[in-house]
């Protein structure tokens, strides 16, 4: 199943226009500088904010339309999200917020388990360090069993040991997971690391796609590392860093 | 007058203060979400006129729903039309206008509450599959406790005390629409003083017994700085 989406919108300093298409098992990174429109790409995919033109596609489902005035709510899309700022429900332990939609609890328990947050099952929200924020976040997206997966900046919030681990734990489930996901990020290494395709987008429109394009498909080759070295790679960093300078020009 | 028709009109003020607060919890958490979550057109008129009640003289606001309630007016021509009686001098009358009068108490501190509540869970709620709807119920009431606990205790303390609304809609017909606090003054001005001292002071005491049970239930959110 895949994940199309062309948007128009007009914010309020510039007008985001772009496209997307994600396959499933397949992660989509849309990365760009802070104000960029990258958040709100992945609001409109959800439903939570309406674009003023467009059409988003799941497959064969069609979630808008703004010819047609077709716009599906966001609880039809049957979709997961993970918020940059966790939107854990503060009410609920640990194990009811990842049980929160599941489809049965033994998928959340074993979600839990594989991400190394069972034993705070009982525990609230706040009473957990960010990184077990962000795993519980991630359980509760995959334990509603979502044809889509969208993540706003999931790492952002973390140190660099705990969002080294969590990077590599999603890059290892996107296959088994089989569903389009859309990572959103400013982070061009995270990019590089998570993305089957790199979309980076710039003041609401796609930009130099190329470039990225073509760091993702010589990673490994010298002129970019490779999933396994590339965090401890300090020169290529700034490289990269230097690459998104330039999108500011 | 006998101890036990003493205490009737607390019987009466008290079934009023619970009718009044079940009402309202249910109708004030309903405009609450509309307002903290919804565009409401015109909201600064919305917002007042459910604020009016609280500066309003209670004769002023019991005059208008005498009228609008009487057999004249478009809602007790309706009720009449519905249940063939008048809704004034009767005990739902009053439950009515104690409604009307108590709105603020009830909006406000839920208003407040949900206002408070981060609207990202809201969103996780509606992505994760839940309708407006459900996720009320499964997200906004729970993180909202304090909210419903406030203004659960505003109305019926509130209630309790009324006097001029219902007065004017209930009149005093003993065992209806005699509350305690018509009571009381109807025993002073026959200089029936016994009378009023204890209605006063089962009043009192009650009141007090409630706020001091909130007061001790929320001890220790402001101790000051320690250390």
């Amino acid at each position: 199943m895949a994940l199309r989406a062309e948007i128009g919108k007009k914010l309020s300093h510039f007008t985001l226009d772009v496209s997307l298409a994600c396959e499933g098992g397949k992660i989509l990174s849309v990365v760009g500088p802070s104000g960029s429109g990258k958040t709100t790409i992945l609001r409109i995919i959800a439903g939570l904010d309406a674009p003023d033109e467009g059409i988003i596609t799941c497959g064969e489902r069609v979630w808008v339309n703004s010819r047609a005035g077709t716009f599906l709510p966001t609880q039809k899309r049957r979709l997961a999200m993970v918020f940059q700022d966790f939107a854990l429900f503060p009410h609920l332990s640990v194990f009811k917020n990842v049980c929160f939609a599941a489809r049965d609890r033994s998928l959340a328990e074993e979600l839990m388990k594989r991400f190394g947050i069972w034993h705070l099952k009982d525990t609230r929200p706040q009473s957990i360090s960010g990184g077990e924020r962000q795993r519980t976040a991630i359980c509760q997206a995959l334990a509603s069993g979502p044809e889509v997966l969208l993540m706003d900046e999931p790492f952002s919030a973390l140190d660099p040991i705990t969002r080294r681990k969590l990077r590599i734990a999603v890059a290892d489930m996107k296959g088994e997971l089989d569903i389009p996901i859309i990572h959103v990020t400013h982070d061009i290494r995270e990019a590089l690391f998570l993305g089957d395709e790199i979309v980076p987008v710039v003041s609401g429109k796609v930009f130099h796609k190329w470039l990225l394009q073509f760091m993702l498909t010589t990673r490994g080759t010298g002129m970019c590392p490779d999933r396994t070295d590339r965090e401890d790679q300090g020169d290529v960093e700034l490289e990269i860093y230097d690459t998104r300078k330039e999108w500011k020009r | 007058m006998g101890t036990g028709s003493i205490l009737d009109p607390l019987w009466i003020s008290f079934k009023l203060a619970a009718a009044t607060t079940v009402v309202l919890l249910a109708a004030g958490a309903f405009l609450a979400y509309l307002l903290v979550y919804r565009k409401v057109p015109a909201r600064p008129v919305v917002e007042s006129l459910i604020s009016l009640p609280i500066v309003l003289p209670p004769t002023v606001l019991g005059f208008y729903l005498l009228i609008l309630m009487g057999p004249k007016g478009a809602f007790g021509r309706a009720w009449e039309g519905l249940f063939g009686s008048s809704l004034l001098f009767t005990f739902t009358g009053i439950v009515i206008a104690s409604v009307f009068h108590s709105l603020p108490f009830a909006v406000q501190p839920l208003k407040a509450s949900f206002a408070r509540i981060d609207r990202r869970i809201l969103e996780n709620a509606h992505v994760l599959g839940l309708s407006p709807f459900k996720a009320f119920f499964r997200v906004v009431v729970p993180n909202s406790v304090a909210g419903f606990a406030a203004a659960a205790i505003l109305v019926f303390l509130h209630t309790m005390g009324e006097f001029g609304v219902i007065l004017m809609v209930g009149g005093s017909v003993p065992g209806k629409t005699k509350v305690a606090s018509i009571a009381i003054f109807e025993a002073v001005e026959s200089l029936r003083y016994r009378d009023a001292w204890i209605l006063s002071l089962v009043l009192a005491l009650a009141s007090f017994s409630f706020l001091l049970v909130v007061n001790a239930w929320n001890k220790g959110e402001y101790d000051g700085l320690k250390g």
